[in-house]
């Protein structure tokens, strides 16, 4: 497991933020990264709010050069699939037959967004000019393509299996484990590196998420505050960004070396809803509780213990996704707990739903769940547990993850304990 | 349980040869490079640039699907899709909204796989000159979703109705065969009857013609366009009626990484090893000897070092020098996303039509029974699928 995020760049540190219940959401005006915000100029964006991985310097000194190089997604989706190379003790076995078996599965919603903005700014004068291709970085392809990460792991770890890159939108960070998952499933890799990547904090992809909405607006005075997924006050999702990975091995190859298991994939759901492109309006919920069913029925359980849902803090998606758990599991969704990522991390699109996998499978392994924060003022809409503002202990044995996104996709995984832990 | 068989039963395609299956076709078989300078009225002026051609889709347009709100709220690599998409169902004999009751297909049982590699860059390039030159009141509200790569993947499911998987490959030049392999795979697994697989691309952007500039150089022709296939259950289109234009019997996806900095050029002759083997893997799945093979089309013409690689793998799979190959990306210029779904539909027309396309459109002697495509990319990538006449077992 491998981790880049707001709350830190260590799964140490994810997971005792998470715990913790601190926000590390701040105003847009501090961001330190992104430049271009600035030299946009006075900017009247609805929302001033965003989340943002800090002291990764130090991190990316590790990085190959070829790597440093490259746009903020890029190294963030290496570094934590390093991590997670590392995590797995897999280094020491390292033989070219291994190898051989080794499959790559990337995912990022909108690919280089700092790179390609700034690219574009110095090529074209901020726009005032016709595009000049001699004004562009020389290796900006690299940045320009998606790909790029999955081609540099597939070298650094020399794997010779599937190299693939998929994106779902929002959904994209739970389809890219369901992908992994089913690739060894299907038998086409013994180990796949799955890997979410996001940095989309620049001017055009930002503002295209505050036009339409969907970005929080309540709270730009106290950005601490801004996210809270299930409360009466929430106003949309705070952006943000990071990388998550995990390595997905097949169980026995797992047993044979005496592998620290964290948990075990037993379910995959993927549905399309066919509706809106990005409206998540009540109307979507029987498709989400579609995919619910899709991912439980393969794991052979009719109830889970825990979920890890999407919760974005947007009027319609917090209510809509309570409205399918309900209607998936009866009554008795009011007994299963559900805590939201988001409400301190934001909403790294791509990466959200992968560190909502995350935390669900460090819950089954250490037996809390974390909170949900900001949860102040019930919604008579969202009425079910939400472990609101502080840890608890866990003891259950399953967990359901739940990511949606625009163009209509909407991914389930079922986790369970591992059962030699 | 019976094995689920993969067929192909509709084809839909829109590339510079034209729109539809027989332009595809005439255009392959008279040989004439589609090739052409860039219609500076169109795209943008090409005189900065070092490649200043391409194969271009001529002026389209399709009322029952590029409605005028429609094409406000989509790029052009949604829009060729969404044409792809109309005529590989019309092809197939499906409803163009899987929703409507005598639908003989649940819309559940409908999924959907998009190839691309820059989807919507045309319309991200003009959200951000709009914002840089006029502020954040010029952003388009449909800006987000026209250019992400997911755009294609949500027009299509909203528009005809897909309620079932959907995914987005965007593994550069390999995503179309990763596309059309997880489609042949969701069919097989029964996750779906029917599958949407296919890719579209619309690389005549300022800022994306500029970036694969920098990766291809002059060495490499690209071209704009999209192609769809619909992949059906065997049974399922017996039981329906519709004819099986051909089945795809065999896939294997893989990687010979390159060394870390050879991505950033210079490029390093790669070696053909993990190809030969990949097509080997795809051949025993289809329970076919490399003889069984009657005609190949390859991953080029791409790049140079690329060409080389596969042309060892190919050299040494088949000790034949007579085995016919047919080049679509000679004709059309590389599609990117949009390649391999075209050369499926090629290498499918071949099989239904037992003909292979060439100047002289050969009409051959024997059996025309099993094709093989393959695919490449950057850093190594390979896939490769074999379609089979239908019908042999």
């Amino acid at each position: 497991m491998g981790v880049v995020s707001p709350l830190g760049n260590s799964v140490k540190a994810f997971w005792d933020g998470l715990v913790s219940g601190c926000s590390v959401a701040k105003s847009l005006k501090d961001i330190t990264h992104c430049d271009l915000f600035r030299l946009l100029g006075e900017n009247e964006f609805a929302s001033q709010v965003i989340t943002e991985v800090e002291q990764f310097e130090e991190e990316a000194q590790q990085l190959p050069e070829q790597v440093r190089r490259r746009d903020r997604s890029v190294q963030f989706a290496v570094a934590a699939a390093l991590q997670a190379v590392c995590d797995a003790r897999l280094d020491g076995s390292s033989s070219s037959a291994l190898h051989a078996s080794w499959g790559i599965a990337f995912t990022t919603a909108v690919g280089a967004a700092v790179a390609t903005e700034e690219a574009f700014c110095q090529a074209t004068d901020c726009g005032t000019e016709v595009l000049d291709p001699a004004m562009l970085p020389d290796t900006f392809y690299l940045d320009w393509s998606c790909h790029t990460p999955a081609l540099l792991l597939a070298s650094l770890v020399n794997a010779h299996g599937p190299c693939t890159t998929i994106s779902s939108a929002c959904a994209s960070g739970v389809d890219v484990i369901g992908h992994a998952y089913e690739s060894i499933k299907d038998g086409d890799a013994s180990v796949m590196l799955a890997v979410a990547s996001e940095a989309p904090l620049a001017p055009t992809r930002f503002g295209g998420c505050d036009v339409i909405h969907c970005l929080s607006t309540g709270f730009n005075g106290q950005p601490k505050l801004a996210s809270r997924p299930f409360d009466l006050r929430r106003s949309g999702f705070v952006m943000g960004e990071g990388a998550g990975a995990l390595m997905l091995e097949e169980r026995e190859h797992a047993l044979a070396r005496g592998a620290h298991i964290y948990a075990e994939i037993t379910g995959f759901g993927l549905v399309s809803n066919a509706t809106h492109m990005v409206s998540l309006k009540p109307a979507v919920a029987p498709h989400l509780v579609r995919a619910i069913k899709q991912a439980m029925s393969q794991a052979g359980i009719e109830t889970v213990d825990y979920i890890q849902p999407h919760a974005s803090s947007t009027a319609q998606n917090d209510e809509t996704e309570t409205r399918a758990i309900k209607k998936a599991f009866g009554e008795y969704a009011y007994a299963i707990p559900m805590s939201a990522t988001k409400s301190m991390l934001g909403h790294a699109l791509a990466t959200a739903g992968f560190f909502g996998v995350m935390a669900a499978a460090l819950s089954l392994e250490r037996g809390i769940i974390h909170p949900t924060i900001n949860y102040e003022e019930p919604d008579p809409l969202c009425d079910l547990d939400y472990v609101p503002n502080t840890a608890r202990p866990f003891d259950g044995k399953s967990a359901l993850v739940i990511a949606s996104g625009f163009s209509g996709s909407h991914a389930t995984l079922v986790l369970q304990k591992g059962r030699e832990q | 349980m019976t094995e689920r068989v993969v067929a192909i039963t509709g084809i839909g395609t829109l590339t510079p040869a034209g729109r539809g299956t027989e332009a595809l076709w005439s255009h392959l078989t008279s040989g004439h490079t589609c090739i052409r300078p860039i219609d500076p009225h169109v795209y943008f002026d090409p005189s900065k640039y070092a490649c200043q051609e391409a194969g271009q889709v001529a002026p389209f347009s399709e009322p029952r699907v590029l409605m005028p709100e429609m094409m406000a709220q989509t790029d052009r690599y949604s829009q060729m899709a969404l044409v792809a998409v109309l005529d590989a169902l019309d092809r197939a004999r499906l409803p163009t909204d899987f929703r409507v009751e005598d639908s003989p297909v649940r819309p559940e049982r409908v999924a959907l796989t998009v190839a691309t590699v820059g989807a919507g860059w045309g319309y991200v390039e003009h959200e951000m000159q709009s914002l840089w030159t006029g502020g954040i009141g010029k952003l388009d509200r449909y800006g987000l979703t026209a250019g992400f790569p997911a755009g294609a993947q949500g027009h299509i499911s909203i528009f005809f109705g897909v309620q079932g998987r959907t995914r987005t490959f965007i593994s550069e030049r390999a995503a179309g065969a990763h596309a059309l392999i997880e489609g042949a795979k969701a069919i097989q697994r029964g996750d779906a009857e029917i599958v949407i697989a296919g890719g579209t691309e619309a690389p005549l952007t300022p800022l994306s013609w500029a970036a694969y500039q920098q990766y291809t150089g002059t060495g490499m022709h690209l071209g704009e366009g999209s192609t769809f296939l619909v992949l059906e259950e065997v049974e399922h289109a017996r039981r329906r009626g519709i004819p099986l234009l051909a089945e795809i019997r065999g896939w294997s996806r893989g990687t010979n990484p390159s060394p870390l900095g050879s991505l950033e050029g210079p490029r390093k002759r790669l070696k053909g090893r993990g190809l030969a083997q990949a097509i080997y893997t795809a051949l025993a799945q289809a329970d076919v000897h490399p003889s069984a093979i009657d005609v190949l089309l390859p991953a080029g013409p791409a790049l140079a070092e690329e060409d080389a690689a596969e042309q060892d793998a190919i050299s040494s799979v088949f000790d034949r020098s007579s085995l016919p190959i047919v080049r679509p990306k000679m004709v059309l210029g590389h599609l990117l996303g949009a390649a391999t779904a075209t050369d499926v539909a090629v290498a499918t027309l071949a099989i239904k039509r037992q003909t292979i396309p060439s100047a002289h459109d050969t009409l051959l002697s024997t059996d025309l029974r099993h094709t093989l495509i393959l695919a490449g990319g950057s850093g190594g990538m390979h896939a490769c699928l074999v379609l089979a006449k239908p019908g042999m077992i």
